[in-house]
């Protein structure tokens, strides 16, 4: 079965998290903004780091994902800090997933 | 690519309500266009043109202080595939009315936190549409193309080729694009900085966040027509205020907070992120809604000003705001008198004709192309000259036409007449005028030519008997396109300098005086009143502010003026008659509000009376960083004949840089108590303004 983890999400300015960046699965309801952010982890272990960067079109960041247990991760970007990132699932049935530098 | 970019695509949704409101609108996941891996030599150009950039900042010096005010030819093509998507000219004029309140600074930003106020700061920067298209025909600067497509991936290029279903460019060059388009995919609008390929260069917006009005849904977060003052902000070169995520990242710009990420919708302040003080959710290049954003920064618009020097030069002689001429051959030679002149004779502006921005003065020849000026400034001659600059332009479709380009400086002063001061016939108390150089110039249809004249003003000694005033010079440029009189003039000159330049687009006067910045204390000036012509009438200064109410220098700070002893005996042999004006002190005069006037002066023809100008400004009242404009207008009679128009660089206290403690401060006039260069008299005076509570009229 593959990881919960797989698929697009969007970033969710809206909630802030400490130390961390918080992404919702594409569809959520969020509200209107000029531009979000967005993450894409392939199961094909490629994963995809949309940022919006200086411009709106800024090119996104390309690495490699590996999830021991299918939940948590760890994602290698050339030239870049590690990432991590956690799915979580909230009380309300929820998703989201924290992404976290280092 | 294209698959993904194609499959998660939205596709088809006209519907503006639907589409603000919907939770997807943002959904975009697919790859950007990827412009690094579509043209391998865009990150190289981009890399050259920040260079370019920081070098250009590093030689202008004068911070958010930018003279010359630039105009910025729009063109918008209206790419439609419904009804509703073809939007109107109205809704298209009202997002150029946007544009020019923001690049103004003309918005309310009284709500602005206290530390980020001293700033926000005046682009000087304005819009128009077009009047002139590239074929040298009249147009409303608006096409509209009927497509077949529905909606447009993210970052598409095709609405920007007719081959594509949309609508080629103008030259990028010379105006600003702008692709207004269906709803589809996830953006709102995206931009091109400068140094990407031409043939997209610009602006692509959803016509459901263009304006403020028609098919813009009222209440939402983007109906104040703002996410196209983002996007022109990243087309002069601004990069997202937070620059990307993390607190590692800048924005290249010193004066906005260092910020974590971009801010949505309307965040309270403070709303602190990287050890800030509270994110600038406020800036144009956040990511708030519409109606929380008030401001660039001076620093960004000290970068938005290189890109247009470096990047963007084109815009600057551009003549798509310049309406073709009716019969569109004949060949006309003119100079700007004001920013709004476009050359028709004559000049219907309701502005003073001594202001031409076409006639400009740099200290080095440092090719500032934007048409700031500096005073001229008299130095040893080893030293090397200073150089007037003067820009030629063509008014026509077709035809390169010529002339001879006369360039004349006179001492200045209020009253010029013409051809005395300028022909060298003043010889007392010094020379008072002379011609610098005339060259033959050529320009091309549509065209326009920058000639540069070295020129080193006389020695200021020569001018001891005017006090301060030894270094500001008013400039006269004539085109003459006949060797006899009337020198190819439409209206013969006479002696009134003011009717001639106001009659004749080929004569352009320029008597501006940028008074810099110093430190704390205040900026005194001279300027001399004189009368070159015996016009039996009796003259009259009238003391005008161009700033917004509120914004000016009467608001923030006080104007005081000294009258020499002549002048002072001109005045009072008129009854020492005034408006607005009081007696402080001796020979000083507060001068209250714009519209102020010493009356009645009865002059001596040919005689000079300096006039001392204090600018004091009240570090409490002074909001922000730029300029303040004071015109003294001379009338005789009801005649205007001349003037002066200064320009005081005012920097805002920043709370970390004016500690009160160590400084003097007493009613919002401070200085530092150790401030040596504070003449004694201004002390005496403060002192004395005190007394008698001038200061809190």
């Amino acid at each position: 079965m593959q990881p919960a983890f797989i698929g697009r999400w969007l970033r969710s300015y809206e909630e802030r998290v400490e130390g961390a960046r918080v992404y919702r699965p594409e569809g959520t309801p969020l509200p209107p903004a000029r531009g979000r952010a967005a993450l894409e982890i392939r199961a094909d272990g490629t994963f995809v780091d949309a940022r919006i960067g200086p411009i709106e079109g800024s090119p996104p960041s390309l690495g490699r994902w590996r999830s021991p247990d299918g939940r948590r991760g760890m994602v290698a970007v050339p030239g870049e800090p590690e990432l991590t990132f956690e799915l979580e699932e909230l009380d309300d049935g929820s998703k989201r997933i924290l992404l976290r530098r280092g | 690519m294209s698959d993904e970019r194609q499959s998660s695509d939205e596709g088809p949704n006209d519907d503006t309500e639907k589409w603000l409101r919907s939770a997807r609108r943002c959904g975009t996941m697919e790859l950007h266009r990827l412009r690094l891996s579509q043209d391998p030599e865009y990150a190289q150009r981009r890399r050259k043109a920040e260079a370019i950039a920081a070098e250009y900042e590093a030689r202008a010096g004068r911070r958010g202080a930018r003279g010359a005010i630039v105009r910025i030819p729009v063109v918008v093509h209206v790419v439609y595939n419904t009804a509703q998507e073809n939007i109107s000219n109205e809704q298209i004029q009202s997002q150029i009315d946007v544009l020019n309140i923001d690049f103004r600074l003309a918005n309310d930003v009284s709500d602005l936190p206290s530390d980020f106020a001293p700033v926000a700061a005046d682009a000087r920067i304005e819009f128009g549409l077009a009047v002139r298209d590239p074929d040298c025909s009249p147009t409303d600067g608006i096409t509209r193309t009927y497509t077949d497509t529905t909606s447009w991936p993210d970052f598409s290029d095709s609405m920007k080729s007719a081959a594509t279903g949309g609508q080629d460019p103008w030259p990028s060059d010379r105006y600003l694009n702008i692709w207004v388009i269906a709803n589809g995919g996830g953006y709102i609008g995206w931009a091109e900085f400068p140094g990407g390929p031409a043939n997209v260069d610009g602006m692509v917006i959803r016509h459901g966040v263009f304006g403020t009005e028609g098919t813009v849904l009222a209440g939402s977060a983007f109906d104040g027509g703002r996410t196209a003052t983002h996007e022109i902000g990243h087309w002069l070169n601004l990069i997202h205020i937070w620059a990307d995520e993390g607190c590692l990242n800048s924005d290249d710009v010193a004066d906005t907070p260092n910020q974590a990420d971009a801010n949505t919708g309307c965040p309270t302040h403070p709303s602190p992120s990287c050890g800030n003080s509270g994110d600038m959710f406020q800036n144009y290049m956040d990511y708030s809604n519409d109606s929380c954003y008030r401001l660039f920064t001076v620093g960004q618009i000290d970068r938005m000003t290189a890109a247009l020097n470096t990047l963007r030069t084109g815009l600057l002689v551009s003549d798509g705001l310049i309406p073709p001429p009716r019969g569109g051959a004949a060949a006309d030679l003119w100079i700007r008198d004001t920013a709004d002149d476009i050359g028709t004779e004559p000049n219907s502006t309701a502005d003073v004709m001594y202001i031409s921005p076409d006639i400009w003065v740099r200290q080095q020849d440092d090719g500032l192309i934007d048409q700031t000026h500096q005073n001229a400034e008299y130095r040893a001659p080893s030293m090397g000259s200073n150089y007037v600059y003067v820009r030629v332009r063509n008014s026509s479709c077709a035809g390169s036409a010529s002339a001879d380009l006369k360039l004349y400086w006179a001492k200045a002063s209020s009253g010029l007449g013409w051809p005395a001061p300028w022909d060298g016939s003043v010889t007392s108390p010094a020379l008072m005028g002379g011609m610098i150089g005339s060259q033959s110039v050529a320009v091309p249809a549509g065209g326009s030519l920058i000639t540069t004249f070295p020129w080193s003003p006389p020695d200021p000694d020569d001018y001891a008997s005017f006090g301060a005033d030894r270094v500001h010079f008013c400039l006269l440029a004539r085109l003459e396109t006949s060797a006899t009189a009337p020198f190819g003039m439409t209206s013969p000159e006479t002696n009134d300098l003011w009717d001639n330049v106001k009659n004749n687009n080929n004569i352009a006067w320029k008597n501006i005086s940028v008074v810099d910045e110093e430190p704390d204390g205040g900026r005194m000036e001279t300027m001399l009143v004189t009368e070159f012509e015996d016009t039996k009438e009796a003259a009259r200064l009238v003391f005008v502010s161009r700033d917004t109410k509120g914004r000016s220098v009467f608001d923030w700070g006080r104007v005081l003026v000294r009258l020499d002893k002549g002048l002072r005996e001109a005045w009072e042999a008129g009854g020492a008659e005034s408006s607005g004006v009081a007696e402080v002190w001796e020979d000083w005069l507060v001068v209250r509000a714009s519209g102020a006037s010493l009356d009645a002066l009865r002059l001596e023809p040919g005689s000079f009376y300096p006039l001392e100008v204090q600018f004091i400004p009240r570090h409490k009242g002074v909001e922000r960083s730029g300029l303040l404009s004071l015109d003294v207008q001379q009338y005789s009679g009801e005649r205007l004949v001349g003037g002066v128009m200064f320009e005081f660089g005012v920097t805002a206290p920043l709370p970390e840089r004016f500690p009160t403690r160590g400084q003097y401060e007493w009613d919002g006039v401070g200085w530092p108590r150790d401030q040596r260069e504070l003449p004694s008299l201004l002390r005496s005076l403060f002192e004395q303004l005190r007394s008698e509570r001038w200061l809190r009229m």
